[in-house]
């Protein structure tokens, strides 16, 4: 990324700019979430890069999120059938405000544990965007390349 | 419980899962699950440990995601390396990995 921004300046520089890594994931789901934990646990160098989510859409906008919304609505099931349970109430209000912020608590948290664990296994997590320069075979899914990848 | 996404969404992460492994084999002796739906996940490891299914099977399944029994394979994919591995002699006639290796 910033090599391209510095692609005018010496050599020097630029050569400052490459890394070396075994493997670099384009794009993390969670598969390539756990492939990152996994091989960066056993010692290699792994960079991990999405421009939006950590830990991809399961944690942060679907399998979770969804469930969590879900179990609130399963609260609110409840309250309003309270009577059956032998609990009385004067009414309820559904405050969404509150339900989303549960929601959001939830992903916070979550992205707080896969960090920690990206900082556990070594591994590097890259907010933004890569492109590959060479087959995509060679730097993606499972393959570890030894090529030098310019990010 | 922590480790638990589903336990996640319900704001519900009190409690722990724990099993007893056979030290020289797949064997699940013993299960322990305190937390919200503890009954259910020790039911899926009660079948298991009554069909002398071995734990791997639980660790390697794809279980419906997320549910609280799918907690099973963070669980079962801790199990230390047996005290005293098995090792692997292709001179000895084993033309494929023993089961005891495999995902080892």
């Amino acid at each position: 990324m910033s090599a391209t921004q510095n692609a005018g300046s010496s050599e020097v520089s630029r050569k400052s700019e490459v890394e070396d890594h075994d493997l670099v994931i384009l794009g993390v789901g969670t598969g390539s979430t756990l492939a990152a934990w996994t091989f960066a646990g056993e010692g290699k160098r792994v960079a991990a890069i999405d421009r939006r989510y950590i830990g991809g859409s399961c944690p942060n906008i679907a399998c979770l999120p969804s469930k969590n919304i879900i179990h609130s609505a399963k609260v609110a099931s409840y309250v309003q059938r309270s009577k059956e349970f032998g609990i009385v109430h004067d009414g309820i209000t559904i405050a969404m405000a509150g339900v989303r912020e549960r929601k959001r608590a939830m992903v916070r948290g979550l992205n707080a544990v896969y960090l920690n664990n990206y900082k556990k296994t070594g591994a590097e997590f890259i907010l933004g965007t890569g492109r590959s320069r060479c087959p995509w075979s060679r730097i993606c899914g499972r393959t570890r390349s030894r090529r030098r990848v310019d990010l | 419980m922590e480790s638990n996404l589903r336990a996640h969404t319900l704001s519900e992460t009190r409690g722990f899962v724990k099993a007893l492994v056979e030290a020289e084999g797949d064997r699940i002796l013993g299960f322990t699950a305190f937390g919200v739906g503890a009954a259910e996940i020790l039911s899926a490891v009660q079948i298991a440990m009554n069909a002398g299914v071995p734990y791997t099977t639980l660790r390697d399944t794809i279980l419906t995601h997320p549910t609280l029994v799918e907690g099973l394979i963070p669980l079962f994919s801790s199990t230390p390396v047996p005290v005293t591995p098995v090792e692997f002699k292709p001179e000895a006639g084993l033309t494929e990995m023993p089961d005891q290796l495999v995902g080892r």
